[in-house]
């Protein structure tokens, strides 16, 4: 994405000072109910996904338009649709120089499109899942109602709506920075704004979509000892946003906050796939894949944020310490890394006691059933996945520094 | 000139206008024969003589199609479902759907179905008399289209894969050029 350097809004000696001032106004009601309504859409498209997910499992995938599939890509639509409106209208706008609409507050795509990031990003994530659906219902014609997440469109529309999730991260941040910029003082929930109370939801709604497919993640096989990876998407995704939400609000607190938000997501989820599952068998006069085997709520996977909730205490608790000491919370990238590689750990340790009810594959190591193992070759392998996922506790640190400053600074 | 030209233009013309018609008529054939059932089985379904008719033959993935289910005793009053039964070998779920009698004096019942996956299936039929329940099955191989190859299937399922490393690495940069700028300022 190119960014213009020419283009810039003419001054107050041009235009009254009412008129920039109504302008301007209108460009932040124009976003500001965009991003809204974006978030509405990607609460829709996370139960949706879940609900698909569980849809499999129970009853099966019988045709392409299930009612998840309907859900998500009502959403999907939705939000690419908005997006798409959004990045036309601002296009229009800018070549009009409206008040508002500039070089600082757009970025050019393909030098002809002018329009927020976070907009630009979420059509484009929009675009790559609603190309994913029909070829991934094309593999599914092929191979089966049963390939998962590995298969190469499920993974194109995975990354769609990722890449469409943090597109909204951007929207929400923007407009929490031109807030922070701006004279008028915002009314505040637990001492965050709406708009970074936003980001917050939109974080938790990402960590929620990990939540998703974490448990699809391969199993690695050394000798006769089987490792599950799937701690591995947990411990990055839960570092970067603790600490991106910590450094984009500058709010000690946060990581904490978005841990509960995620809790929060999760109960509503284990609240609504189940019963909706349910009706939609009876409505469908559906039979489920294993007759008597009918999904209800399940307490370990609404409680499952309860697993990040120390390192997110830890995370917290140091930025509280680092605040007074020098009145921001921020680390240097060193120990941003050190502590990305330890409140790791209790992510690793806490996650399979709670899913042990949920799944057989809840614990990481997994022996060959009957055949004994060497205390070396079990303690080597122990030693060296708890440094892999320390490393990724790490990196999902560092990126969690990177974006979380652009996301504080960031008003285009 | 003027004299070989005009009849070339009328013979062209004419041969064009037989192409029209010719391919015309062959579509209205074929819109015809597409009413009349693409496959016939007849099996007893316990105490009943049953033609199983089929509108594909070979159905293909996702391509709605009807199986009508007639009588030899068109007098039965008969009621019942039929159930896509994934085949050996074949990745799916059952699918229930239940017949509706055609009302053509012959007791026929119709369903309307879809199978989402290639393979081979057994369309089930399940039904309901004053003779008593009987079920019969026949076997069919659902076609699908041709298979990309997978490393072209990954290559695109992955490619925005490529975007989301681009875009870390763009943002990554972008923040060390604002915070110099700033440390510049500063």
């Amino acid at each position: 994405m190119a960014q213009s350097k020419v283009h810039a809004t003419p001054q107050s000696t041009e235009i009254p000072a009412r008129t920039l001032t109504t302008t301007h106004s209108q460009e932040r009601t124009l976003r500001r109910v965009s991003a809204w309504l974006l978030l509405f859409f990607l609460l829709q498209g996370e139960l949706g996904a879940v609900w698909d997910r569980e849809w499999h499992a129970y009853v099966g995938r019988d045709q392409f338009w299930t009612p998840p599939h309907t859900l998500i890509y009502t959403c999907v639509s939705g939000a690419g649709l908005l997006a798409l409106a959004v990045v036309l209208w601002e296009t229009f706008r800018y070549r009009r120089h409206t008040p508002g609409v500039d070089d600082t507050s757009t970025v050019a795509i393909f030098r002809f499109f002018h329009a927020p990031l976070g907009f630009s990003v979420l059509g484009f994530g929009a675009l790559l899942s609603l190309i994913s659906a029909p070829l991934d219902n094309y593999w599914h014609e092929l191979y089966g109602i049963d390939i998962a997440l590995w298969a190469p469109f499920h993974m194109m529309g995975v990354t769609g709506g990722l890449i469409g999730m943090l597109g909204m991260v951007y929207v929400f941040a923007s407009e929490a920075a031109i807030e922070r910029a701006s004279t008028r003082e915002p009314r505040r929930y637990f001492g965050l704004t709406a708009l970074e109370l936003g980001i917050v939801m939109t974080m938790g709604s990402i960590l929620n979509y990990a939540l998703t497919g974490f448990l699809q993640f391969p199993i690695i096989t050394i000798g006769t000892i089987h490792i599950d990876t799937y701690p591995l998407p947990l411990v990055a995704g839960c570092l970067l946003f603790m600490l991106a939400v910590l450094r984009s609000t500058q709010k000690v607190g946060t990581a904490t906050l978005l841990i509960f938000v995620l809790m929060l997501h999760t109960i509503v989820v284990e609240l609504f796939v189940p019963w909706a599952i349910r009706t939609a068998v009876d409505v469908q006069h559906m039979p489920y894949r294993q007759p008597g085997l009918i999904p209800h709520f399940q307490l370990d996977y609404a409680l499952l944020p309860i697993a990040f909730l120390l390192s997110a205490l830890i995370i917290d608790f140091l930025a509280y310490r680092q605040q007074r000491k020098t009145d921001s919370p921020n680390f240097s990238m060193r120990t941003t890394l050190i502590i990305g590689a330890l409140a790791s750990l209790p992510i690793l340790l806490f996650t399979p006691f709670i899913l042990l009810k949920y799944t057989p594959y809840a614990p990481i190591f997994l022996p060959e059933k009957g055949i004994p193992v060497e205390p070396v070759q079990m303690g080597m392998i122990v030693v060296v996945s708890v440094i892999i996922a320390m490393g990724f506790g790490a990196l999902g640190a560092w990126l969690g520094d990177d974006f979380g400053d652009i996301w504080r600074w960031s008003k285009r | 000139m003027d004299k070989i030209l005009r009849p070339l233009a009328l013979l062209c013309m004419l041969g064009f206008s037989m192409l029209l018609l010719t391919s015309g008529m062959a579509r209205a054939a074929s819109q015809d024969s597409g009413t009349q059932a693409a496959r016939i089985d007849t099996v007893s379904a316990g105490p009943y003589i049953i033609a199983v008719n089929l509108s594909k033959d070979p159905p293909i993935t996702d391509e709605q199609f009807d199986i009508t289910i007639v009588p030899r005793d068109a007098s039965l009053k008969l009621n019942g479902k039929v159930i896509m039964q994934p085949g050996p070998g074949t990745n799916g779920i059952n699918l229930p759907t239940n017949l509706t009698p055609v009302g053509d004096g012959k007791g026929s019942l119709k369903a309307s179905v879809h199978i989402p996956v290639q393979g081979a299936w057994n369309i089930v039929t399940q039904l309901d008399g004053p003779k008593g329940a009987g079920q019969a099955s026949i076997q069919v191989v659902v076609g699908a289209p041709g298979a990309m190859a997978p490393w072209l299937a990954w290559l695109i399922g992955s490619s925005p894969l490529v975007f989301i490393a681009f875009w870390i690495i763009h943002q990554h940069r972008y923040r060390q050029r604002l915070l110099t700028s700033r440390a510049n300022m500063a």
